[in-house]
């Protein structure tokens, strides 16, 4: 029992956005999809407990959440009109006689059931991608998307979803309940976007799926108890999103940057907890097997040049992937490719990165460290909220061996962070500075 | 579905009228208004006078009180609007981009309620 139980829950997280995707091209109404499906899910703890688990979970669970959500319907008179009731309702009929479906033979578990909803592949991708644009809307704001995603898409409860991101589950139901009602009354489409929307509208999914990964560092540093690993769940998410579409090479340069970033993941803190700079980690800890994803997907897609941001930052990490130390980093590529990112988002923070990779270049070079730290100074106004460039700034002083200028920059860095263990690490630095 | 393009600009940065940018600015707008027109999209728009001819006007313990200037005393002000029925949330903000005044001004978007009897 608390075996078939188990298999219902993963089943369940699987399963959940195909179901979904399936109700929402005929219902536009994300909440009674959701509760249809939850219904549906009762219904398998029941039947699959005493009959055991068909052979197609997703063809039995798609025909049950249609059902469950036409009996709804039928209760009270949120259907548009009776037409559209009645018309749901032959269709679904008409789908369960192609799909022969019969309680019995489904409960012998023995046929392979084809699905109606789903029985064309290319239909599939599409109405999944309809679901995951709709997710990521951009009338939709940031926060919930990033909810929705991870509850429609990845299945998470609303429970895990609110741990991740310390915050409590009435708040998390409340952003998911304004999102919902969003998508219904200011009638978000459930749609493929129009060619020429589909790039920003692809950039909105992206940055969403980067912004749950970049989430995943202040949870898990946070200490919180937790089991939901969000950059795992944004790998997913990713991978996901890439088999729906293939060839598209931002998607492919998302996920390898993910990768490649994850593949460190266990050499950023040392044992006892605190956080190591890229100089200071010990590299044999690095995820061999990850790198080597990541970086057979940046290349693959690299050969679609159709370069983008995401791409030439998993390239800048595979340069430091493929070092063998931090001083023996192609650092001139790794300027050359930020040189590349300005041009796509010319921003102060990627001008210090370009900054610190030249200093890199000939480290022990002062007359070149001091150009290019005037250089970095210039930067300051732009960037005086920004903790980064202060520790970037105490780093060059430092290494000009101006020590009382850089406890100053440091002390800035340190006040402009809330994250407990990035301040441990500059208390850390300033510690050895006095 | 019907959606109310509410328009707001910033008198001060709208182009002055006389110069060729108002010109243009108007024809723009007309271009627009003839094709939403002619399409059947819009089912009504106008343009408003400026904020100095605003009144506000509630009603507080049954007294009406009618106060001089617009409701919210912001930089950006309620200057037209279009009323439109198109299918989704995505058409609407794409005819709301289409608005002249969207280049120095917002267009708020806002579904209309339907009270289930259209």
């Amino acid at each position: 029992m608390q075996n078939v139980k188990n298999k219902i829950n993963q089943i369940s997280r699987a399963e959940k956005q195909y179901v979904i995707a399936s109700l929402m091209a005929k219902l536009r109404d994300l909440q009674l999809c959701e509760d249809s499906f939850q219904d549906a899910i009762i219904a398998a703890l029941i039947h699959w407990s005493k009959n055991g688990i068909p052979t197609s979970p997703r063809a039995w669970l798609v025909t049950t959440a249609h059902r469950k959500a036409l009996d709804f319907l039928k209760r009270g008179q949120n259907f548009r009109s009776k037409t559209d009731l009645i018309q749901y309702e032959t269709q679904l009929n008409a789908d369960e006689n192609t799909l022969k479906y019969n309680e019995e033979i489904e409960q012998s578990s023995t046929q392979m059931m084809p699905n109606p909803h789903l029985s064309n592949p290319n239909k599939i991708d599409d109405e999944q991608l309809k679901l995951i644009f709709m997710c990521c809307h951009p009338a939709i704001n940031k926060q919930a998307q990033v909810a929705l995603s991870l509850k429609i898409i990845g299945g998470l409860t609303t429970k895990e979803i609110a741990s991740a991101f310390l915050t409590s589950k009435t708040t998390m139901d409340q952003r998911l309940v304004r999102a919902k009602q969003k998508i219904k009354n200011a009638n978000i489409a459930f749609c493929l976007p129009k060619t020429e929307a589909l790039t920003e509208r692809t950039d909105a999914i992206l940055s969403t799926i980067y912004l749950i990964y970049n989430e995943s560092y202040v949870a898990t540093e946070s200490k919180a108890l937790t089991n939901v690993n969000l950059a795992n769940e944004a790998i997913t998410l990713c991978r996901n999103l890439l088999s729906l579409m293939p060839q598209h090479a931002e998607t492919k340069g998302l996920l390898a940057l993910m990768l490649l970033q994850f593949a460190r993941r266990d050499a950023r803190v040392c044992k006892n907890g605190r956080f190591l700079s890229l100089e200071n980690q010990d590299r044999s800890l690095w995820c061999k097997t990850k790198l080597s994803e990541g970086k057979d997907l940046l290349l693959n897609a690299l050969l679609k040049q159709d370069i983008g941001k995401y791409q030439l930052l998993a390239a800048i990490n595979s340069c430091h992937g493929d070092a063998k130390t931090y001083e023996g980093t192609d650092w001139q590529q790794i300027e050359l490719l930020y040189q590349e990112l300005y041009k796509i988002e010319p921003s102060p923070i990627v001008t210090t990165n370009i900054l610190v990779a030249k200093s890199m270049i000939e480290p022990n070079n002062i007359k070149r460290l001091k150009f290019i730290y005037s250089h970095l100074l210039k930067l300051e106004a732009q960037l005086h909220n920004y903790q980064p460039y202060f520790a970037t700034k105490a780093d060059f002083l430092i290494r000009l061996n101006q020590k009382k200028q850089a406890t100053i920059a440091l002390q800035k860095a340190i006040n402009l962070t809330d994250n407990q263990i990035e301040k441990d690490f500059l208390l850390i630095k300033y510690g050895n500075l006095i | 579905m019907q959606y109310m393009l509410l328009i707001y600009g910033e008198e001060s940065k709208e182009p002055k009228y006389g110069t060729p940018e108002f010109d243009k600015y108007m024809g723009d707008y007309f271009a627009f208004t003839t094709k939403i027109g002619e399409s059947g999209q819009m089912l009504a728009g106008e343009g408003l006078q400026d904020r100095t001819t605003a009144t506000t006007v509630s009603v507080r313990n049954g007294k009406v009180e009618t106060v001089d200037g617009p409701f919210a005393e912001t930089k950006e002000q309620l200057g037209g609007f279009y009323l439109v029925e198109v299918k989704d949330l995505d058409e609407a903000t794409a005819l709301a981009a289409e608005i002249p005044t969207v280049k120095h001004g917002r267009v708020e978007v806002r579904p209309v309620m339907d009270y289930g009897n259209k």
